[in-house]
């Protein structure tokens, strides 16, 4: 049970890296990368709770292969959401694009 | 209440004030003012009828004696206010009055105003007042008599303030509406009492079961009447709004002054007689307030040099004096004496005359074009305005007392009322009324001397005898003025009428006192104003301070001024700052911010920065999972 605990910590640990990148990043494109490191630290906890605890079948091998399908759709997404930005704000950097102040 | 009572001439009384407000809803409600000629012509032969009715209701009552008619107004659960009639001489007498100067005064202001452009408005104005004064003698209520007496004061202020674009008219209407207000709150408090007592607004009965009320009670219950009566009838410290009330046209001056307005205080204590007789107390303050009122009026005529003003203090004068005879008449030991027969003879012969006076000073404002003017400006008069100098020639002598005018035989009746009472205070009551008499007689031939006489002022304009409609009213007025005296003493004795077995008799030594004293009074007068226009220096100088006191109208505007300001007014800025501070901003504002408030403590929350809302998101999840974990 050892690795199934190494491997919950290191997704803990990728989570909150992610967590860290998403509030203290400025750049837009960054703070997408903090976000896909959330959620692949959620892709290493299904797979590792599917070895360890649920070994009997692969469900969490395959939900993490949809999820990795679907994020990719979503990066996509993102990104194009963020080329409209830059379009029309000249800038990526979040803090500037806030219109819900002033 | 079946068609035979209604059947009967008595029941016309009703008429007398329907007619005139008849006559005032057409011409407001159908838009009839603006039409000048239609205008004056209804009103006109409304108050006509009137009279005429007045004069079928005299018969009436020297055939019936006194009738009342009474019918249910309205009946709420167990209140019943009725409302009414009554025929008696007291009331007869004032509906005489009322109509017949009403009816010369409509007739004079049809050239008077014409050309006015509020000339139908006038007479609309014209008819509510008649008709208000009317309702005001003839109802028997006192509930009704109370919102007649509000109406007079309603129409007076319509009046007195009919060239509102005036500020100073505007004023002065204001003035005469809220200072007769202070009277009327006594009056009002006054009759909630008499009804809390006696259960009934109906004047004989209320009379009747004056036994029924507490001796002191009546005493305050008289005193507050009294005060409505001072405050209508401009006795002092109410007497500042009638002098203010010449701003209003001239004609207007001769109805208040005469018949109307001024006439009702005088005519509800005259109507209330009985409660006040017995309340010595009350009656000596009546003749106080009438003979101070009386003196401080005269001084106060001889010092002004506007016309209309001179008269309009001699009315304030004359009021008094009808008020000592009102008060010495309840006080006089002699039985058949306690009635306001005296009172009311004055109030008759004077509203004539006085009348009459105005409507001579209406003349001479006409000629001169001008809404008032000194006696200097409108001198001459004899020159070019013969009758109408006859005329207020007459209207003086009257005035002052003069056999055989009318105004001797109502003055002796004064001057013998406090002989009545007796004792030092009827005596010292008697010499003051003496005194008061012999300041009319100074003003009066001031007046006259100035006016009729001298040489017209170049650049005014000369005083003209006026067209046929002006100038019959004056003289059917001096006609009445020369007669009415002798008439209402002799072949109809008035005073018999108004109260049983009382009658004139011809006291030799006072009439003869009364004629030494206006005839000396007249001679002053010669001396003092003949010679130039104004004092004769010698006795200027003695007068000095007199005439200071009398220009400031003895400061009766200023301390009421200042009473205003330092004591209505601070009151005022504390309320007002009550308002504003703890009402305005701690409830109303208040109420309003606290929302406000509060949501700028939460708006520091809300940063607009999607970082803050994410950690404080991750924060609470954390925070949240903390304590299901430890639950």
């Amino acid at each position: 049970m050892i690795e199934l605990q190494i491997l919950l910590v290191t997704a803990a640990a990728v989570f909150c890296i992610g967590l860290y990148g998403v509030l203290s990043r400025k750049n837009a494109v960054l703070v997408l990368m903090s976000v896909e490191l959330m959620l692949n630290a959620v892709n290493i906890n299904l797979v590792a709770f599917s070895r360890y605890v649920f070994s009997s079948n692969v469900v969490g091998e395959v939900l993490v292969v949809f999820i990795i399908t679907v994020a990719a759709a979503e990066v996509g997404l993102a990104m194009a959401i963020v080329l409209r930005l830059f379009r029309n704000w000249r800038t990526i950097n979040l803090d500037n694009v806030s219109k819900m102040k002033n | 209440m079946n068609i035979d009572d209604l059947i009967q001439i008595s029941n016309l009384a009703v008429l007398v004030p329907l007619l005139p407000m008849a006559s005032f809803v057409v011409l407001t409600v159908f838009g009839l003012y603006k039409k000048s000629q239609i205008a004056s012509s209804i009103s006109i032969a409304s108050i006509f009828s009137s009279f005429i009715v007045s004069l079928l209701l005299l018969a009436s009552l020297l055939s019936e004696g006194n009738v009342e008619g009474n019918w249910t107004w309205m009946s709420i659960s167990s209140f019943t206010f009725n409302i009414g009639y009554t025929l008696d001489p007291i009331s007869v007498l004032m509906a005489l009055l009322v109509t017949s100067v009403s009816l010369s005064v409509q007739i004079y202001s049809i050239s008077y105003m014409s050309g006015d452009p509020r000339y139908g408005w006038y007479y609309a104005a014209h008819s509510i007042f008649a008709s208000s004064m009317l309702a005001l003698v003839l109802t028997n209520s006192l509930l009704f008599l109370y919102i007649s007496w509000e109406l007079v004061g309603l129409s007076s202020f319509l009046l007195i303030g009919f060239w509102y674009e005036k500020r100073s008219a505007a004023e002065a209407a204001k003035k005469a509406f809220i200072t007769t207000r202070f009277g009327d709150v006594g009056l009002l408090i006054a009759i909630i009492m008499l009804y809390l007592e006696t259960d009934t607004f109906h004047i004989q009965e209320i009379v009747s079961n004056l036994g029924m009320i507490d001796g002191s009670k009546l005493t305050l219950i008289a005193f507050l009447l009294f005060l409505g009566a001072m405050g209508k009838s401009a006795q002092i410290p109410f007497h500042i709004w009638l002098p203010d009330a010449m701003e209003g046209p001239t004609p207007v001056s001769a109805l208040i002054h005469a018949a109307t307005m001024v006439a009702a205080g005088v005519f509800l204590v005259a109507r209330l007689f009985e409660i006040f007789i017995l309340q010595s107390s009350v009656l000596w303050f009546i003749c106080l307030v009438g003979v101070s009122t009386s003196i401080l009026a005269g001084f106060m005529a001889l010092g002004h040099i506007d016309f209309k003003k001179i008269l309009a203090y001699s009315t304030v004068s004359q009021l008094g004096l009808m008020f000592v005879a009102l008060g010495a008449s309840g006080l006089g030991h002699h039985e058949t004496y306690n009635s306001p027969a005296a009172g009311l003879f004055h109030l008759v012969t004077h509203g004539y005359f006085k009348a009459l006076l105005f409507l001579v000073a209406g003349v001479a404002l006409h000629s001169i074009h001008k809404s008032s003017a000194t006696i200097y400006e409108v001198r001459g008069m004899r020159i070019n305005a013969p009758i109408t100098s006859i005329a207020m020639l007459i209207g003086a002598l009257c005035l002052i007392g003069i056999p055989p005018f009318s105004g001797f035989f109502s003055k002796e009746m004064i001057l013998a009322a406090p002989l009545e009472i007796g004792g030092v205070g009827g005596t010292l009551l008697f010499l003051a009324v003496l005194f008061s008499c012999f300041l009319s007689a100074i003003y009066m031939t001031r007046l006259v001397l100035v006016v009729v006489q001298g040489d017209p002022l170049v650049d005014q304009g000369r005083v003209t005898d006026p067209p046929f409609a002006m100038i019959l009213p004056i003289i059917v007025l001096t006609g009445t003025s020369i007669i009415s005296g002798i008439v209402l003493v002799g072949p109809f004795n008035i005073l018999g009428f108004i109260s049983e077995g009382l009658s004139f008799h011809v006291d030799y030594v006072l009439a003869s006192l009364s004629v030494v004293i206006g005839v000396g009074g007249i001679i002053i007068g010669l001396i003092c104003f003949n010679k130039t226009d104004k004092l004769s220096p010698d006795v200027g100088r003695y007068l000095k301070p007199l005439s200071v006191w009398v220009d400031g109208g003895f400061y009766f505007d200023k301390v009421t001024n200042w009473m205003i300001q330092k004591g209505t007014l601070a009151f005022a800025n504390l309320v007002a700052v009550f308002d504003r501070k703890i009402i305005n901003d701690l409830f109303v504002d208040g109420i309003g911010m606290s929302p406000n408030f509060m949501g700028g403590l939460l708006r520091v929350t809300q940063t607009g920065y999607i970082a803050h809302y994410v950690t404080i998101l991750a924060v609470s999840v954390v925070i949240l999972f903390g304590i299901a974990t430890l639950a």
